[in-house]
């Protein structure tokens, strides 16, 4: 009888704890979701690469930092906390000595409840353990696999897989996709803690062939990678795939890097990892080859070395005295898509090779780094420039060299990078007939100095963050990236993606001014010293956003967002010889309600307003409404997520950007506009203790539309369906 | 309540003046300056170039000497020198001169305040400017009297909060020609975080320019004796910033303005309290 009991009372407390296990996981998973979302919530792309922050969070998870023994670099890498966060709290340490429990941190300048709450499920406050060492076998033992299969398909077909005869294939071989419209993805992926990472990605885009015709390899794009941390010497190793990412982002940064977001206002520094694993699907913008990072005392080197074909537009010129043919490319092509014969004669046809080597000083309270890059591509970029990229990057060879730092004075943080590029074969104007043409044709004394030295640019970024006090933060920072500034991996601050012809200021706040009050808010203004594609001179701009987040209770949030972008953009409707320049408005109104209703459902609602103007014509207004069900609260293993929303916009300048629930690992923010419907349900199903279940059904109809998209993405039908499936496997 | 009877006020003192077009109310100090001039709750000598209101906290005689450049060209540069002295029962008399220009053209002003506050709760002030435009032979010189009237609320220990209307006459420089000195008004609020921290924001209009000028701006002490400051205009887009050391009886200040088109405008100024008390640093 006491026996059964104790049975029984073990049982129990076995099922509570694995049930609390259980809620832990989902509680972390919506956390990092909520996180990414809110990261993402004015990202103005449909299809946003946070597969690598995921995976950063989601292995927090499973393996907490301990706050006892986590260095400055560990917990700058976690993105949760800020630079006053963790300099506060390395204080603390070197004060009072080790934390006892979870309660100690509030005593932590610089932490609220909201962060405290943020942070729980991805560290642990323990007594400091012996250091790890790599025991392979343990490795291969206790490692975690995890494998992914997802498919994605668009109903009903466009008009590239349309059926057509033989001979109109013959005829036009461009005409109709090759393959069918699956999307397929697979992944599979071992990790051992932080200190062993392998595995393997592969892809196959709509309209590519699988296993057939072009693609007898099966998937289109394969991605592989082998990741070591601290062997030794060696603080970072990694073969095959990989992501390389330093300082500001401005001499190199592979891979998504934030910008502008009325979320992070004043979260505008970098914090490069400088190499961590490729696990994602972008076939152009990663490194293939070799990098390690070799730690002595305070100083990191890094050396890094990448050789891959990426897809070009191949031109021959017949030599025939050399009675043989000469390759130039005329331009990078950056879809990764390869659905027909045109696009399957670009693929692979480009060699880039990228070697370089980076040293860090890890100082006290900052850090100093020196980086160099050089990029060569084969055969050369030979493109028929218009006067706007007279500056973009020509010819064989391209250097970059740069110089990094942070560091911490009291409650103000500063960093900065500084980069320099020179083309090593660009065409002169001295033997650039079109050039001297060009030069020729500006009126004298407006001709700008900057056409005539063209091979070196520099960029430069400085900025602070400061924590002005508790309640208040902000951030300044100042960018310059000159016209002839060359970097084809440079992803840094500014208005426009890349790193060139920009300089501006920025300005960032966050503060609490009254009780369950917190407003962020940002202001940018911003000029572009050469033209731009929609400039037809020097051009400027600038971006004010404003967020103000209510919650008078834990289960009611209220978000209200107005952002006004004034910039300048040609506007030629008289058809005259030289394009005006008019200022383009747009402004963006949004309230948004997000109530827990019970234990079970949550709702939320938001209505967006987007206004567009230009020059003096008319103001075009676009309207969207949205309601969300969540439901979760029935079982922990099952959860389900609905949207209805409305839309009513101009035309695709009044367009509304939402983010909507997808499956995991999948971050996707659509545009709203014309006229219509859009409705979506989504289920996560944790079928067992090893595989997960996702299922999203969502579809958009147009009101006064027959038709989306055009050429051979254009879908005859009023109605546009996307069906997406998800395999999970935990083992 | 407090709060609403504000807001009340904010919101009718803005949709009041969807009107008409110029500029001669030059703003004056480097302090201001540094903060994108959003300035009009601040209580220094200073406010007699900002918001009269202000000057009713003075507590002490002081003097203040101020130049700016606009985008550093020599021609375009602004001398001012401002002196207050407070009366007991009676408020606080100031006294202001502003000079911008050269030997070919010039603007220059003149003038007599009083502000007087109740309670150090709330405050108003009034002055008489004689404004003078001065052009080079054989054009002449041109005046006009007009007046300045500002009122200033200290709601609670942080916030602050303001309003000024700068020539509510309309007066006419040369009426031929409908040539008026511009009517602006400015409301605005100060936040005071802490002991060192500052923000301020404010709205600015011109009755003859359509847009409203948002301004708004942070001041960091910190050191007692030290003050870092940043600040930002919407109308025309500009960014500021400054420091300010505080030197016993005086105070120095330097800061710059940058345009996005025209450049930078550099600019400094030194106040002095007459009194030999020790130096009370002015909260706001």
């Amino acid at each position: 009888m006491c026996l059964r009991i104790s049975l029984l009372l073990l049982l129990f407390f076995l099922i509570g704890n694995l049930s609390a296990q259980q809620d832990r996981e989902q509680q972390a998973l919506d956390l990092i979701e909520k996180r990414i979302e809110y990261l993402t919530q004015a990202y103005e792309e449909s299809e946003l690469d946070f597969t690598t922050l995921f995976d950063d969070l989601y292995f927090l998870y499973e393996n907490p930092l301990n706050l006892n023994v986590a260095t400055r670099e560990e917990l700058e890498s976690t993105y949760l906390l800020n630079d006053y966060q963790t300099t506060q709290l390395l204080l603390y340490r070197d004060k009072y000595g080790e934390l006892k429990s979870k309660y100690e941190l509030i005593h932590i300048p610089g932490f609220d409840k909201t962060t405290i709450d943020l942070i729980m499920p991805f560290v642990e406050i323990v007594p400091p353990k012996a250091k790890q060492t790599f025991p392979l076998k343990k490795a291969i033992k206790y490692g975690r696999s995890e494998l992914i299969v997802r498919h994605t398909r668009v109903l009903p077909n466009s008009e590239g897989y349309a059926l057509i005869s033989d001979s109109e294939r013959v005829e036009s071989p461009n005409a109709r996709y090759l393959g069918s419209p699956d999307r397929i993805y697979a992944r599979y992926r071992f990790q051992y803690g932080k200190k062993l990472s392998f595995g393997i990605t592969g892809e196959k885009d709509p309209g590519e062939e699988f296993f057939t015709g072009s693609q007898p390899q099966g998937f289109d794009f394969y991605s592989a990678h082998l990741f070591i941390r601290e062997l030794g010497p060696i603080k970072q190793l990694a073969l095959g795939d990989y992501h390389l990412q330093i300082g500001q982002g401005l001499t190199f940064w592979s891979g998504f890097g934030f910008r502008k977001s009325p979320s992070q206002t004043v979260g505008v520094k970098r914090y490069a990892q400088v190499l961590r694993p490729y696990t994602s699907a972008d076939e152009n913008n990663f490194m293939r080859g070799a990098a390690a990072t070799l730690n002595y005392k305070m100083v990191d080197l890094t050396l890094f070395y990448s050789n891959k074909r990426i897809d070009g537009n191949l031109q021959y010129i017949s030599d025939t005295s050399a009675a043989e043919q000469v390759g130039s490319f005329s331009s990078i092509q950056a879809t990764g898509l390869h659905r027909i014969p045109s696009e399957l004669e670009d693929k692979d046809a480009i060699k880039e090779v990228i070697y370089g080597a980076a040293l860090d000083f890890n100082l006290k309270d900052g850090k100093i780094g020196v980086v160099a890059v050089k990029t060569a591509f084969d055969p050369e970029l030979n493109r028929n420039l218009q006067h706007y990229q007279r500056f973009e990057f020509e010819g064989k060879e391209n250097f970059n060299a740069g110089l990094n730092y942070q560091f911490s004075i009291n409650k103000f943080n500063f960093f900065g990078e500084g980069s320099f590029s020179q083309n090593t074969n660009y065409p002169t104007i001295s033997g650039d007939s079109s050039l001297e043409a060009y030069a020729n044709q500006i009126p004298n004394g407006y001709q700008p100095d900057v056409v005539l030295k063209n091979t070196q640019g520099v960029a430069m970024l400085n900025g602070v963050i400061m924590n002005l006090d508790p309640r208040f933060k902000a951030s300044i920072l100042h960018r310059y990236y000159s016209p002839d500034f060359q970097s084809l991996y440079a992803e840094g601050f500014g208005e426009r993606a890349g790193v060139k012809n920009e300089s501006g200021f920025y300005f960032g706040a966050e503060f609490l001014p009254i009780k369950y009050v917190s407003v962020a808010i940002f202001y940018d203004m911003y000029k572009f010293p050469w033209l731009t594609s929609s400039i037809d001179k020097p051009g400027k701009g600038n971006e004010f956003s404003g967020q103000v987040t209510f919650n008078p209770m834990r289960k009611l949030e209220f978000v209200f967002l107005y952002r006004n972008e004034g910039k300048d953009k040609n506007y030629n409707p008289g058809n005259e010889a030289i394009n005006p320049i008019y200022t383009e408005k747009r402004e963006r109104y949004r309230v948004q309600m997000t109530a827990r209703v019970n234990n079970y459902v949550s709702l939320r609602t938001r209505f967006e307003t987007s206004r567009y103007k230009l020059g003096n014509n008319a103001q075009d207004v676009g309207y969207m409404v949205y309601q969300d069900l969540y439901i979760d609260g029935f079982s922990s293993k099952l959860s389900l997520k609905f949207r209805y929303a409305l839309f009513d916009t101009k035309d695709y300048n009044t367009r509304v950007y939402a983010y909507e629930n997808d499956l995991r690992y999948q971050f996707y923010v659509p545009a709203y506009y014309l006229k219509g419907s859009r409705v979506y349900g989504v289920i996560r199903w944790k079928v067992n203790k090893i595989t997960t279940f996702n299922f999203k059904v969502a579809q958009t109809f147009l009101s006064n539309q027959e038709t989306f998209g055009s050429g051979k993405d254009e879908i005859k039908n009023d109605t546009r369906t996307e069906i997406k499936t998800q395999l999970i496997f935990k083992f | 309540m407090r709060f609403s009877i504000y807001l009340l006020t904010l919101s009718l003192l803005i949709s009041a003046n969807q009107l008409l077009a110029s500029n001669n109310n030059y703003p004056v100090g480097a302090r201001a300056g540094a903060m994108g001039n959003a300035s009009v709750t601040f209580t220094s000598i200073y406010s007699g170039f900002h918001n009269q209101a202000g000057l009713a906290f003075i507590d002490r005689a002081e003097f203040g000497i101020s130049y700016r450049n606009n985008f550093l060209l020599k021609q375009t540069g602004l001398k001012s020198a401002v002196f207050a002295i407070p009366i007991k029962k009676i408020g606080v008399i100031g006294v202001s001169i502003n000079s911008f220009g050269y030997n070919a053209y010039g603007e220059h002003k003149f003038g007599i305040a009083y502000a007087k506050n109740f309670g150090d709760v709330f405050s108003f002030g009034l002055q008489i400017d004689y404004l003078q435009t001065q052009f080079d032979d054989p054009y002449g010189n041109k005046g006009v009297v007009i007046g300045e009237f500002g009122v200033l609320g200290k709601l609670t220990d942080e916030l602050t909060i303001a309003a000024h209307v700068f020539n509510p006459t309309r007066a006419y420089l040369q009426k031929e020609i409908d040539d008026r000195v511009p009517t602006i008004i400015k409301a605005g609020l100060g936040y005071q975080f802490s002991g060192k921290l500052l923000t301020s924001l404010e709205i600015e209009k011109d009755m003859d320019i359509t847009k409203p000028n948002v301004k708004a701006g942070i001041e960091y002490k910190p050191h007692k004796a030290i003050a870092l400051r940043v600040g930002i205009n919407s109308n025309h887009v500009k960014a500021s910033f400054g420091v300010g050391v505080y030197l016993n009886n005086l105070v120095l200040d330097i800061a710059s303005e940058y345009h996005q088109t025209l450049g930078f405008v550099p600019q400094f100024s030194i106040k002095y309290a007459i009194n030999k008390k020790k130096a009370n640093v002015p909260a706001n």
